[in-house]
């Protein structure tokens, strides 16, 4: 048995399938598939699959990965190959690689998030500042408000069109921040936008290298 | 619309994913390459609608006609009908999100009488003319089919025709004769007189129906060649018919995420308040072999890992044992298990315990109906209190620890000793679980009983009893509630509210349609939803058309002319009748198999598999 990654997209209409319904919609395209999965030995067999970091309703992705056990024999390519055969338009195969990190390795993600009708000055301002603080739900369901200013990496704004903002923010098991924390915040600092859309490009490593 | 219109319309709605679309096995077509555009709506929310097996079989069934492109069409929720009322935007179907009025064909399924101000709402959501009359084309034709079809009187104002019986070959002939008449730019009347002309449809505006002084049915004349009485369709084999090879896979979770597989049609029982037993006559089997098949390529298709068998009543399949031995034969190993739903409880075999328990083990469920022997008899219910016990003696045994029963109160010649028994017979239930020498350490067990209001329908032989009163009602459940003594039985009653207003629409006729409109323009929708239903504005409705809704909960003579009188399901008034009679004298009627009691739906030559 060997240990691999299935690195998918996750595009349009696919961003209505919340984690839940996607963990059940992978169970089905494992079936479909016919790809040697190592199932569960309890006593409802199920695949056994672990995402590697959960995507939010509402969110596209350029870069999302499931890791599962593969039982005999069955070449990586073959394996992306019937996945792609399964899987919607909307979640485009990028391929099987043998898993090198660990899911614990897994350090940053990186956003792109596109306005409309924004002040771009505001923005601005809101980044300058020497803290920002959101509101952030601990385990525990306890409001803590934290200063972010720190935890925000290779920010910036563009415009081409529309306007995008670009950042990497923690994630994994250890520390997470989802940009839609940054966004509320934004809001009630009276910062003037409508999001077009929030995508994760990339899940990324401590060196900040792509997480594979 | 485009995606960014559609995000900014799902942007506050709590599921989006019953909107989206894109599921699996869900059709696109080129809107210009077809010739006949079809809405199937389901007057309920998306999980719901998609559980619904007729839905996936005539979704496939006309997506398989190269000039036809059918789309589905829920219900929304609250929020999302907020959000459409916001963004100033119709109800629209899910695959191509065009707006509900570019359809051809709008065709909704009648599922449930508390459905029917949702069809108005998603109707008037999706800018279609509510009323019949006012729809002058053939664009927009509203059809609708269904087991409430069987007296479809309190819509006959809104929907041009209706579908009686079963749909596979019917749907297929209407949507033919519509391109054709389409193409020859007929009127709409044209095309509905030559709709009349197939069996199975039901074409109301060529009915003039005429009422007496106390608003009973004096008479319904037929206009031009309109059949005097509209026969329902039957399939006469179900191993030919049209079964649909996929289904539409939701992402988000729905109420029957599974696949379905149909093993047979009808009910050899007659239980003499059971509408489905009477209208779905008469039995036909599916072949063995064929359900297996079909099952196992569902599962292919749709990666299910769970197959449920659909009938009225699983155990009555005549090869059983063999049928779940067959389905284990591959499911095992492509690991998916079997489920058997609406098993009868004299047939509950520990054989048969052990093939199920290979799958999951959750509570029980069984239908005892009514609480003594007395009683069963009337309804032709033909278990007795020993197999009722027998079963849940199995049950224990095979570690089960909680059961639920379902009962009925208001049935015709009900006494409360009748409504003691319920309680009586959930007792020994009890008391058999704690005699049980092996049952678990420590585990307490629980019966639930679930105690429905009786709501008598046409075209079943309680079809002439009166609706219990509200006061009997109330007296019998405050009775059951007094009579219990033990905390392991647990008590739910229906809504007596919802009881009474699907009484009057099963039981109503076309004077009800007023009252439909009113209710449904004082904001009644979501009726079937406890939360949602508004009883004072329902009645509201009923005084300013003038109706008195008690009239319809009557007590009817077997004289009068029944609204639905001019519709025929093969089982005869004769028949029904005769069984109400003998419900009367507490007699019972063997069932099918064990001998033929006349009923009439032999008629079509259904009953042939039998080989008596």
């Amino acid at each position: 048995m060997r240990n691999v990654r299935l690195f998918y997209q996750k595009k349009g209409n696919a961003k209505y399938i919340s984690h839940l319904d996607m963990n059940r919609f992978m169970m089905r395209a494992v079936k479909r598939s016919g790809v040697p999965v190592w199932y569960t030995e309890g006593f409802n067999p199920h695949p056994f699959i672990t995402f590697t970091m959960p995507l939010s309703l509402g969110f596209e992705t350029n870069y999302d990965s499931i890791e599962f056990k593969i039982e005999g024999e069955m070449t990586n390519e073959e394996i992306a190959e019937r996945f792609r055969n399964v899987f919607p338009a909307t979640m485009p195969v990028i391929g099987v690689k043998d898993c090198v990190l660990k899911s614990k390795e897994l350090k940053y993600a990186s956003f792109t998030i596109t306005l409309q009708a924004a002040d771009r000055e505001a923005i601005n301002a809101y980044f300058e500042k020497d803290e920002i603080i959101v509101s952030k739900k601990t385990k525990k369901g306890t409001i803590n408000q934290i200063d972010i200013k720190e935890k925000i990496h290779n920010l910036s704004l563009t415009e081409n069109g529309a306007l995008r903002l670009y950042m990497v923010l923690p994630a994994g098991s250890e520390e997470n921040l989802n940009p839609a924390v940054i966004l509320d915040a934004m809001k009630l600092q009276a910062v003037q936008f409508t999001i077009v859309g929030i995508s994760r490009n990339e899940l990324l490593d401590k060196d900040f290298n792509l997480f594979e | 619309m485009t995606d960014l219109e559609f995000s900014k319309l799902v942007e506050n709605v709590q599921k989006p994913g019953r909107y989206a679309g894109g599921e699996l096995n869900s059709g696109l077509k080129d809107k210009q390459q077809i010739a006949v555009r079809r809405a199937f709506c389901f007057p309920d929310i998306y999980e719901i609608g998609m559980s619904h097996l007729g839905m996936k079989i005539l979704y496939s069934l006309l997506n398989e006609l190269d000039y036809c492109w059918c789309e589905r069409v829920f219900a929304p929720f609250t929020d999302m009908e907020a959000s459409l009322r916001e963004n100033n935007r119709a109800l629209f179907a899910i695959e191509s999100r065009d707006d509900l009025s570019e359809f051809d064909i709008i065709g909704f399924t009648l599922q449930y009488e508390l459905s029917y101000t949702n069809i108005l709402n998603m109707l008037a959501l999706g800018n279609v003319p509510l009323l019949s009359a006012d729809r002058a084309g053939l664009h927009q034709l509203v059809i609708a089919g269904g087991p409430c079809a069987c007296n479809p009187e309190p819509l006959c104002d809104f929907v041009d025709l209706f579908v009686l019986g079963e749909g596979e070959e019917v749907t297929a002939e209407l949507v033919s004769l519509y391109r054709q008449h389409k193409l020859n730019a007929s009127t709409k009347d044209e095309f509905l007189a030559a709709a009349a002309a197939i069996e199975g449809v039901y074409v109301p505006s060529l009915y003039l129906v005429k009422y007496r002084e106390d608003f009973s049915v004096e008479s319904v004349a037929p206009r031009d060649s309109a059949p005097a009485k509209v026969r329902k369709r039957i399939i006469k084999n179900l191993d030919k018919v049209f079964y649909p090879d996929r289904f539409v896979v939701p992402y988000m979770e729905i109420v029957h995420d599974r696949v379905i597989q149909e093993i047979f049609r009808g009910c050899i029982r007659g239980c003499r308040f059971c509408q489905a037993g009477m209208i779905y006559r008469p039995v036909r089997e599916k072949n063995l072999d064929i359900v297996s098949q079909q099952a196992k390529c569902l599962c292919d298709t749709t990666g299910y890992d769970e197959v449920s068998l659909s009938s009225l009543s699983t155990s009555d399949y005549s090869a059983l044992e063999p049928l779940v031995d067959k389905l284990l034969s591959w499911s095992e190993q492509d690991k998916v298990s079997i489920s058997l739903p609406s098993l009868r409880i004299d047939s509950f075999s520990p054989q048969l315990l052990d093939k199920i328990s290979k799958v999951r083990k959750s509570g029980l469920t069984f239908a005892p109906e009514a609480g003594t022997q007395r009683m069963r008899n009337v309804i032709n219910k033909n278990i007795s209190e020993e197999e009722i016990i027998n079963t849940c003696k199995t049950a224990f045994a095979g570690g089960y620890i909680n059961i639920k029963l379902y009962f009925m109160m208001g049935l015709p010649y009900e006494t409360m000793e009748d409504i003691e028994g319920i309680i009586d017979l959930s007792q020994r239930v009890v008391d058999l679980y704690y005699q049980n020498p092996d049952k678990p350490k420590g585990k307490s067990v629980q019966v639930s009983i679930s105690v429905s209001t009786f709501v008598p329908k046409p075209f079943t032989p309680f079809q002439w009893a009166a609706f219990d009163s509200a006061e009997s009602i109330k007296a019998k459940q405050q009775h059951l509630l007094s009579y219990t003594k033990s905390k392991k039985i647990k008590i739910s009653f229906s809504d007596k509210e919802t009881s009474f207003l699907e009484a009057v629409l099963a039981r109503g006729d076309r004077r009800l349609g007023a009252v439909l409109l009113k209710a449904f323009s004082l904001g009644c929708k979501m009726d079937g939803w406890d939360e949602f239903l508004d009883f004072e504005k329902w009645m509201e409705a009923f005084a300013a058309c003038g109706v008195d809704p008690l009239f319809y909960l009557r007590k009817r003579e077997y004289d009068e002319r029944l609204p639905w009188d001019h519709l025929d399901y093969y089982v005869t008034k004769g028949f029904l009748q005769r069984e109400d009679e003998k419900a009367a004298m507490e007699a019972v009627t063997e069932n099918c198999r064990q001998r033929c009691s006349g009923c009439g739906a032999d008629q079509g030559g259904g009953c042939s598999f039998e080989k008596r």
